[in-house]
């Protein structure tokens, strides 16, 4: 062993304004095997050095040039060099995504890249998670990126167990179960031109994920990963803490709102006579009532993963598990997953050859959300003056559904929580198999097979609920069971040749031309039966009626062949061009062929003119343009016989068998054989700066997509026979900004600041319907408020019915009762639409100690918030406070009066509003109407904060660890918004994962908030 | 060369030509190719029930005022107050053409090709009674050009009541006259929600429809209406004598009486009470029909609001203690009741054959509306000299509309609201408390143009005709 006396590094550091400085540092003292010749010498922003070892070595590093042609994996899973490419293509590694040690690599992207928006559904365990990238593009087709792992397209799909308001329950996405510590790296393909090479399916961007291999180092390698963290509730809504229960200022002790007399702190009796007892308390506000209900969840992730090679082998393998119990009282809300990974590969002296096959298990069991008994509608209707806690024993003869206080569409959430329930349970495998030929060295034939193939069973039940004591005639539910088990594969086939070679001193070639063959295949069938015999006991034949079963099977095929030249000038002047068409299954046979072009251009400025570099360290330009499709799903080109089945409002309908007999109708759908793919055509055009050897960087993007050809579900007059036709019509136009600023302020021996912020601007517009269409709903309720599609108007636009005003703007309200008068014309509230979302990242390094956190931000935007109706219906909210409830005349207020020629006039309105009708009032929501059912979607949210502590390298090397990291982390700790939204966090929905999430909530589960610790280990 | 050449061009042929078996795989799998020409009627008249004692039941309570608003819950506030509007009853709407009238069309067109006269007569007696309902409410809708999106009419005009009753009638006659024991003849038996194929029975519901369309169009038409009455009366042709009803409802989720479905399986029951329109004229005729029409209220006696009362406070009228209806998961659809056959006659003798007879009908009718609760034979206390129903040549049409009502209770409540604003009979009924109506003694005539037409068909719907304007057939 010898002893390296030191070695004396020389690195540049710049000041805050820029001026350049060369600082020598005496680093470090080394220990080096005797037998060891070189040494490898690397610092951070600088170039790797590998010198021969001597005493007192002078080292000059070099600016990491390497860093900025950076390489990234494009459409197909050719991997390219970032400086060669015409499109904006972001890169995020594996560390920036186990960083906060999330269990979904959706929810770690959060906030980090400009043009990708990522949204929890709810905080709920193993709960679904939204993603878009740039904006919505389509109306009525999926707006979900194509994900991509390894060069092979998986499944994303969103299993929930109903689709409509009640009974809701969210099983989680797809790609939530992939384990981010097996992901190396994931790149978001956001733009046309960038996803060209997937055609059919790339008309909303591809996030591409490559996963870690084993590298032929000759040594194992073992990492480690244990993640525990402690979930609490997030946001609540506020309640005020001033009047107790009661109706009309009433006290009646079966009201499930607040609006009662102001409480007193008296002891008064409660609830009903049971058995001739009467429980008592005091009519004082339990502050914390609903935030007692929730209890501390907890998260335990752990990893293992081995990987390693020798020579030309390599093999990883790994295995996870997470345990999730939420936030929910006993373990009605839990996520288990457990995943294998097992990967390996052969580089042969002509052919290499790899496989990966992964199995995932899921296990997630949850509790409804929506209107009716879910536990949330439930807890935000209790009175200001009922502690819940106390009435956690729903056994019990005052607590249980007999005498329940309130027979008003409320239950004891406890009742529900333990004895209603959904459980799902998914078996996932996905894998691959790639060949490679090398026929010459600058050609090769790469043919790559793979597969995502799960199968899942899910279960939903209520419990039987026929209370006999003060309830009798109330609250009654007969049982209820469904179960569910659906099969989906998907199979795809890649063969490709791909030409790599310089044509001269100057110009350099690559060619891929490929030909991809696609399958898609799913099937559900789903059974369930209302009214049960035997309580507790949840099967489908435990009832004497006939359950109600559907069998649904959809296939679509897709061929296509691809192509893509990339020819490069003197490594700084790069033309991309490509091409796709596809033939797809689900589109008319004489007119199911599509074409997809692509071209592009990147520019190096800053190595075509050397002298350049004396302004920027690196400067890029580019500009391309692109199509892509949106693909007609199955089945929709022709009209079909349905059930005759009938619905009902709140009920359960008319379901065959009916009266001994089975019917078949005609369908509502009329057949449109001239259908198309939607397409969407984007330009794009993008700046990519750097400066002071790279500590700021600075991307600027502006795009252009239109997708046109929308496949609408058009309204026709029912009378006219059918309700909807498909047609392609309309045009959705986005356009955007997006920045992404990397900054370094400091940067010293020790201490280092990373500062990245990303910030993106959408501004969709619905540029036309067609078909003289005036509006498309997206979604929306029969009474109140719709989210549509209006020509002109941004894509999501807030229509309804407010208050009726008179021509000076005055509010007009009822002369005898003083209440706020309806508008019989529809006007526009706004949009869901953000005016900008952006994301700070900060990350501090001091020796071995990082700090980072990072903010998620979005501004403006309007959603429906069921929970802020609720909670002004009921009393609970502080805004029902107003006045401290006491009669007032509305401000500004006029009455309506009819002149004998039948014409109005307004007169200054005297009437105010009496006791008897401040509920009606809070019920309109406080006097808005349907413009009162909307909040402003502002939030900054500290979506991640940790604490790394990493032991120092010499220290572990006895223990023969080769890194050990300990770390705190935190998610969503703080969230600020407005003070006009005391009901929810913004990002919440229970309405799916597409478009219609844009609508809003309908008491959705809450989010939550996580501490905890995460420990990497690597040996 | 050539023969390599040869052999990629047929490399390519097979690949292209495979690839289209491989990609021939849209043909939808869930759902059948080809239905028999039945299977619309059936699910035609399962629809067309579910809506008519569904959703049209609740309005037709409201606004027939045997049942109002409860005070302390919220749901049919705006239909109680008269407060009409476009959304109002538009899936409703929907369903009826898509999911009723164009199935009924579809089995009319099938089976005149078939030569199918049971299946057409069928398929058209229960078109035209829809249509009626649909005329009657709105007044206009479209009729001649509806249901032919097939046809590429997509927009179909409008057309008015008058000229669509006068049609109705024609395609009666039309499908009465037909040759029922022509060979394409088939019998649905169980296919047949109504009467399960029984050919007389549907000959009798054709009848009774006529007297039905002719008697609503008596005032505006008389004299075509005293043509076809006369027609009928004089050829012998029977009327109903039992319900013309979708049966087979039963106290299982999916089979339930739509009614109960939405309001007390759905809403708990909590939005329906008794109208004291209807509780009080009752409770003053000591009609023995009260504990099976309403149930007690839990300070154990009868109570009621008075019509559109809903937002009397819960001081004075607290939850539960109201009256509700007695809603039963197997109460039948009636579309036109053996009671309402007999109102019809007494009402269509007392028009055209000088009240000769109408007495009897008369009788008969209230005894078939006692029957219905099985206590017919307590009708005659009602019906003798000096008794509260008693028949009187005065105050005939009056006795047989007011009774006609009470025979409807929540079954039929829109035909009974229909015939209010054609007679003005019962003279007990009061306008909504919280009427939004300008003219606070006006009642409710109509509904206003549904949404999917002011959306989809915009240049044909006619502009919006104020609820409170009459009907033609009551002007």
């Amino acid at each position: 062993m010898i002893l390296l006396q030191s070695i004396e590094i020389f690195t540049s550091i710049f000041d805050w304004f820029g001026r350049k400085s060369t600082k020598s540092d005496n680093l470090l003292f080394a220990n080096a095997l005797s037998s060891a010749k070189t040494l490898q010498i690397s610092y951070i922003g600088m170039k790797a050095q590998e010198v021969a070892i001597k005493s007192n070595l002078r080292v000059v590093l070099k600016p990491d040039a390497q860093q900025i042609d950076e390489v990234i994996v494009t459409a197909v899973g050719i991997k390219r060099s970032e400086k060669s490419l015409a499109y904006s293509a972001a890169q995020v590694n594996s560390e920036t995504l186990t960083k906060a040690g999330d269990r979904s690599m959706l929810d770690a992207l959060s906030g980090k890249v400009a043009g990708v928006r990522i949204s929890s559904s709810s905080g709920a365990a193993g709960s679904s998670t939204r993603v878009l990238l740039r904006g919505f593009s389509s109306l009525s087709g999926s707006n979900q990126p194509l994900f991509v792992i390894d060069g092979v397209p998986v499944n994303n799909s969103v299993l929930s167990n109903s689709s409509n308001l009640e009974n809701n329950a969210d099983f989680g996405n797809a790609m939530n179960d992939i384990n981010p510590n097996d992901i190396e790296s994931m790149s978001v393909l956001k733009g046309a031109s960038a996803a060209a090479l997937y055609g059919s399916r790339a008309a909303n961007g591809a996030i591409m994920i490559t996963t870690k291999k084993g590298k032929s180092e000759d040594r194992m390698k073992v990492d480690f990963t244990s993640n525990t963290t402690f979930s609490m509730v997030g946001v609540l809504p506020e309640f005020q803490n001033r009047y107790g229960q009661g109706w009309g200022f009433a006290n009646s002790l079966l009201e499930n709102g607040s609006w009662g007399p102001k409480m007193d702190g008296m002891e008064r009796l409660w609830g009903h006579v049971v058995d001739g007892e009467q429980l008592y308390k005091p009519y004082a506000a339990q502050k914390n009532n609903m935030k007692d209900f929730y209890e501390v969840g907890t998260q335990l992730d752990n990893s293992l993963a081995i990987s390693g090679g020798r020579g030309k082998t390599t093999y990883y393998m790994s295995y996870s598990n997470i345990t999730d119990d939420g936030i929910l009282p006993g373990g009605s809300d839990s996520y288990r997953r457990n995943a294998v990974s097992l990967k390996g590969s052969y580089e042969g002296k002509w052919l290499t050859s790899s496989a990966s096959i992964n199995y995932i298990n899921r296990l997630t069991s949850t509790s409804s959300s929506g209107q009716g008994y879910s536990v949330f509608n439930n807890l935000i209707q209790v009175p200001r003056d009922y502690s819940i806690v106390d009435m956690k024993d729903y056994k019990n003869k005052f607590y249980s559904p007999d005498n329940w206080y309130t027979p008003y569409g409320i239950i004891n959430p406890y009742f529900n929580l333990n004895e209603d329930g959904n459980k799902y349970n998914e078996d996932r495998v996905f894998g691959s198999l790639e060949f490679t030929a090398k026929i010459f060295d600058y050609l090769s034939i790469t043919w790559r097979g793979g597969g995502d193939l799960s199968n899942y069973r899910s279960k939903s039940w209520r419990a039987v609920m026929k209370p006999d004591g003060a309830n009798e005639t109330e609250n009654i539910e007969t049982g209820y069971v469904g179960e569910r088990s659906g099969q989906r594969r998907e199979i795809n086939s890649d063969l490709f040749v791909s030409f790599n070679k310089d044509l001269s001193k100057d110009f350099h070639l690559n060619v891929l031309l490929g030909q991809n063959f696609n399958e898609r295949y799913q099937k559900v069938l789903n059974v369930s039966v209302q009214g049960l015999d035997l309580p507790g006991f949840y099967n489908i034949s435990n009832s004497p009626n006939m359950p109600v079963k559907t069998s649904t099977e959809s296939l679509r095929r897709l061929m296509g062949i691809y192509g893509q030249a990339d020819l490069g000038f003197r490594n700084y002047l790069y033309l991309n061009v490509g091409a796709r068409n596809d033939w797809s299954s689900t589109l008319p046979k004489d007119n199911n062929s599509f074409f997809y072009p692509s071209v592009g251009v990147s520019f190096i400025f800053t190595d075509a003119f050397e002298s350049l570099k004396n302004i920027f360290t690196y400067g890029k330009i580019r500009a391309s343009y692109g199509q892509t499709g949106n693909d007609v799903a199955p089945y929709m080109i022709n009209g079909y016989y349905s059930s005759g089945n009938a619905t009902n409002p709140f009920g359960e309908g008319l379901k065959y068998p009916f009266a001994g007999v089975n019917a078949y109708s005609y369908g509502n759908i009329i057949g449109n054989p001239n259908l198309k793919s939607e397409m969407t055509k984007e330009y794009e055009l993008g700046l990519d700066l750097r400066f002071l050897q790279n500590r700021i960087g600075l991307d600027v993007t502006l795009y252009n997509r239109e997708t046109t050809n929308q496949i609408m579900p058009v309204t026709i007059t029912p009378s006219s026979g059918y309700t909807t036709q498909y047609m392609n019509l309309g045009c959705i136009r986005n356009r955007g900004v997006e920045l992404m600023l990397n900054f370094v302020p400091v940067r010293t021996k020790d201490f280092e600041w990373n500062l990245s912020g990303n910030w993106t601007l959408n501004r969709s517009k619905v540029v036309e319907l067609g078909n003289g269409l005036e509006e498309y709903s997206i979604y929306g309720f029969t009474k109140g408020v719709s989210l549509l599609a209006l020509p002109g108007e941004p894509l999501g636009t807030f229509v309804g019915y407010g208050n009726l005003k008179d021509d000076k703007g005055n509010i007009v309200v009822d002369a005898n009762t003083g209440l706020p008068l309806q508008s019989t014309e529809r006007e526009i509230f706004g949009t869901s639409e953000y005016k900008y979302v952006m994301g700070i990242t900060n990350e501090f390094t001091y020796k071995n100690f990082a700090f980072g956190f990072n903010f998620d931000i979005r501004v403006g935007g309007l959603m429906y918030s069921r929970t802020k109706g609720t909670t002004f219906f009921v009393g609970n909210s502080p805004q029902t406070l107003f006045n401290d409830r006491q009669p007032f005349i509305v401000p500004g207020s006029v009455n309506q009066v009819k002149k004998a020629d039948g014409s109005m006039t307004y007169v200054e309105n005297a009437t105010p509003i009496s006791h008897s009708y401040y509920d009606s009032y809070w019920n309109n929501n406080g006097g808005e109407f349907d413009k009162g059912d909307l909040i402003d979607k502002t939030f900054v949210k500290l979506r991640e904060v940790h604490l790394t502590y990493s032991f120092p390298k010499n220290l572990l090397a006895k223990a023969s660890i080769k890194k050990l990291d300990f770390s705190l982390i935190a998610h969503n700790l703080f969230l600020w918004t407005p003070s006009s939204n005391n009901f929810v966090d913004p990002t919440v929905s229970n309405m799916g994962v597409d478009l219609e999430s844009e609508f809003g909530e309908f008491s959705s589960a809450p989010s939550t908030k996580t501490v905890g610790f995460s420990i990497k280990a690597s040996f | 060369m050539n023969k390599i050449k040869i052999g990629l061009v047929a490399l390519a042929t097979l690949m292209l030509t495979s690839c289209d078996s491989w990609l021939d795989v849209n043909t939808d799998p869930n759902y059948p190719s080809e239905i028999p020409t039945v299977m619309p009627l059936t699910s035609g008249i399962g629809t067309a029930a579910n809506l008519i004692g569904g959703q049209y039941a609740i309005l037709g309570s409201m606004w027939g005022q045997h049942l109002t608003q409860t005070n302390t819950a919220n749901q049919y506030k705006d239909w109680d107050a008269y407060n009409v509007n476009s959304k109002l009853l538009n899936s409703e709407y929907m369903k009826m053409y898509a999911g009723s009238l164009f199935d009924f069309k579809k089995a009319i067109q099938r089976s005149e090709a078939e030569g199918d006269w049971n299946i057409y007569l069928m398929a058209t007696v229960m078109d035209v009674y829809c249509y009626q309902l649909m005329a009657d409410l709105y007044e206009k809708v479209p009729y001649s050009e509806a249901c032919r999106a097939d046809e590429g009419l997509v927009k179909p005009k409008f057309d008015e009541g008058q000229a669509i009753y006068t049609d109705l009638l024609a395609r009666l006659d039309a499908a009465l006259a037909k040759d029922f024991s022509a060979p394409g003849c088939t019998n649905p038996k169980l296919n047949d929600l109504v009467f399960e194929g029984n050919m007389q029975s549907w000959k009798e519901f054709a009848n009774t429809l006529k007297l039905k369309i002719a008697i609503r169009q008596f005032k505006a038409k008389s004299e075509e209406s005293t043509r076809v009455i006369n027609e009928l009366l004089n050829s012998g042709a029977t009327f109903l004598s039992k319900n013309a009803q979708v049966g087979g409802y039963k106290d299982s989720p999916g089979n339930y009486n739509p009614l109960y479905d939405s309001e007390v399986h759905g809403l708990g029951n909590a939005n329906l009470s008794a109208s004291n329109t209807t509780l009080k004229f009752i409770t003053m005729n000591n009609d023995p029909r009260l504990p099976f029409m309403y149930t007690k209220g839990n300070k154990g006696d009868y109570q009621g609001l008075d019509q559109g009362d809903y937002t009397k406070p819960a001081a004075d009228q607290p939850t539960g203690s109201l009256s509700k209806a007695q809603i039963k998961a197997s109460d039948p659809v009636v579309f036109i009741s053996a009671a309402e056959s007999s109102f019809l006659q007494a009402e269509a003798l007392l028009r055209c054959k000088a009240g000769v007879g109408a007495k009897d009908k008369y009788e008969e009718g209230v005894r078939r509306a006692f029957a219905r609760y099985g206590i017919e034979s307590q009708a005659e206390g009602l019906l003798v000299a000096g008794a509260a129903y008693e028949y009187t040549t005065q105050n005939a049409l009056k006795s047989i509309i007011t009774q006609k009502w009470l025979s409807m209770f929540l079954s039929q409540g829109l035909e009974a609201f229909f015939e209010f604003n054609r007679t003005g009979f019962p003279s007990e009924f009061t306008v909504s408390k919280q009427s939004i109506l300008t003219d606070k003694t006006a009642f409710v005539q109509r509904l206003v143009f549904p949404e999917y037409e002011l959306i989809s068909n915009k240049d044909n719907t006619p502009a919006r005709i104020e609820p409170d304007v009459k009907l033609w057939w009551a002007k």
